[in-house]
């Protein structure tokens, strides 16, 4: 899995950030992951506490956002929540939903002194 | 006082305390960059690098905790450098193909007999992905074609950074063909962008054919399926019509061309559909 890679460029992203501001202690990292992603939280969560081990974010919390995904439904045109990316319509069995939350992969913010 | 290291900013000149680093070298012990202010040349205008006693290097207005706004997608680099490789493959009219399959499924076998053929037409370049050695780089050379090896250790995946960097040693003139051969691995190389024009996903008849059920990204994000091995299907329980409809369940769009890379058949209709992407590029 690429959960690794992710969490690399996590880091990169608070220590560019952290530098731009200044800062030289990172104690916070709020990171939102949508539920259809495909990224497995857990194995990031680990990921995390690898890559940051010896970095100026090594003591972070590290907070996690889920993001639950919901879509619109191209046949009958209802927002509905989606458990998996091509599940079919939960309301009319249409196949085709159009994702429109839950594919978050982002760094949110970060706490830093 | 800053709370970091003790130095005593923020206090009257005549209560702050001034510490040099241990081992009177002018560098900052502990972080990698020193702050500007020491680089410069001093801090408030003293000539000695000011450490606390803790040995951390000093910051004016170091101590408060700062929560920041940040908003950066965690691929947002790779995403950059694909649209820079895909802004530099169209100026060329080259059109990109990124490879994408599980180990085993006939890549290298299809892309030697894909060169072999499109050669003496197009112009041709491969970048080859693989965790160690340059295997398949060889046997691609040995078929003629320039080839780049990349290997990716421990990542799993070819990325937008790597083969932007193989695009600048490679000999690439206008309108021809770039292959990219991905790490064989149905998983993660999904979510990385290369810049290609397209994903094509190999699947061979000796695998399951529910594999598109089973790895929906990948059959989601590739425009083109090739079913590989066909050759083999009196010796196998692999039901075509089965695996091109769970494909489409996840990509009502994806074109399919059943190809053997050992016995040629379906040949013709793979490279038609090459040399007609590379034409429109």
């Amino acid at each position: 899995m690429h959960e690794f890679f992710m969490a690399e460029s996590v880091l990169r992203i608070v220590e560019e950030s952290a530098r731009v501001h200044r800062l030289h202690r990172v104690t916070g990292i709020a990171i939102e992951v949508g539920e259809l992603a495909g990224v497995d939280r857990e194995a990031l969560r680990l990921a995390l506490r690898v890559v940051l081990t010896g970095s100026i974010a090594q003591e972070a919390r590290v907070n996690l956002v889920a993001v639950p995904g919901s879509g619109r439904c191209t046949g009958c045109g209802r927002r509905v929540a989606l458990a998996r990316r091509y599940d079919a319509c939960p309301a009319c069995g249409h196949p085709g939903v159009q994702v429109t939350r839950g594919s978050e992969l982002k760094v949110l913010e970060m706490e830093a002194s | 006082m800053c709370v970091t290291c003790g130095c005593g900013h923020g206090v009257p000149e005549a209560q702050a305390v001034r510490y040099r680093p241990l081992d009177g070298q002018r560098r900052w012990p502990l972080l990698a960059t020193a702050p500007r202010a020491a680089r410069a040349g001093g801090f408030q205008g003293a000539s000695a690098q000011v450490c606390g006693p803790l040995a951390m290097a000093h910051e004016p207005g170091l101590g408060a905790t700062q929560r920041l706004r940040i908003e950066q997608e965690i691929l947002g680099r790779n995403n950059d450098e694909a649209r820079r490789n895909r802004a530099q493959l169209k100026h060329h009219g080259i059109f990109a193909l990124n490879l994408v399959s599980s180990p085993g499924a006939g890549k290298t076998t299809l892309l030697v007999r894909t060169l072999a053929a499109l050669k003496s037409r197009i112009p041709a370049w491969v970048i080859e992905g693989d965790q160690a050695s340059s295997r398949d780089a060889e046997r691609i050379r040995g078929a003629g074609v320039p080839a780049v090896q990349i290997n990716t250790g421990k990542g799993c995946h070819l990325d937008a950074h790597r083969v932007g960097r193989a695009l600048q040693s490679l000999p690439l003139e206008a309108g021809g063909v770039l292959f990219i051969e991905n790490v064989g691995n149905l998983v993660c190389p999904a979510a990385f962008d290369l810049g290609e024009d397209h994903k094509v996903v190999i699947l061979s008849v000796t695998e399951g054919e529910d594999k598109p059920l089973k790895y929906p990204d990948m059959f989601h994000a590739a425009d083109l399926m090739l079913v590989n091995k066909v050759d083999l299907l009196p010796y196998v329980s692999f039901d075509v019509e089965a695996c091109i409809g769970y494909a489409r369940e996840i990509n009502p769009h994806l074109g399919v061309i059943e190809v053997s890379a050992t016995g040629g058949q379906g040949f013709s209709e793979w490279l038609a559909w090459i040399e007609a992407g590379a034409r429109a590029a």
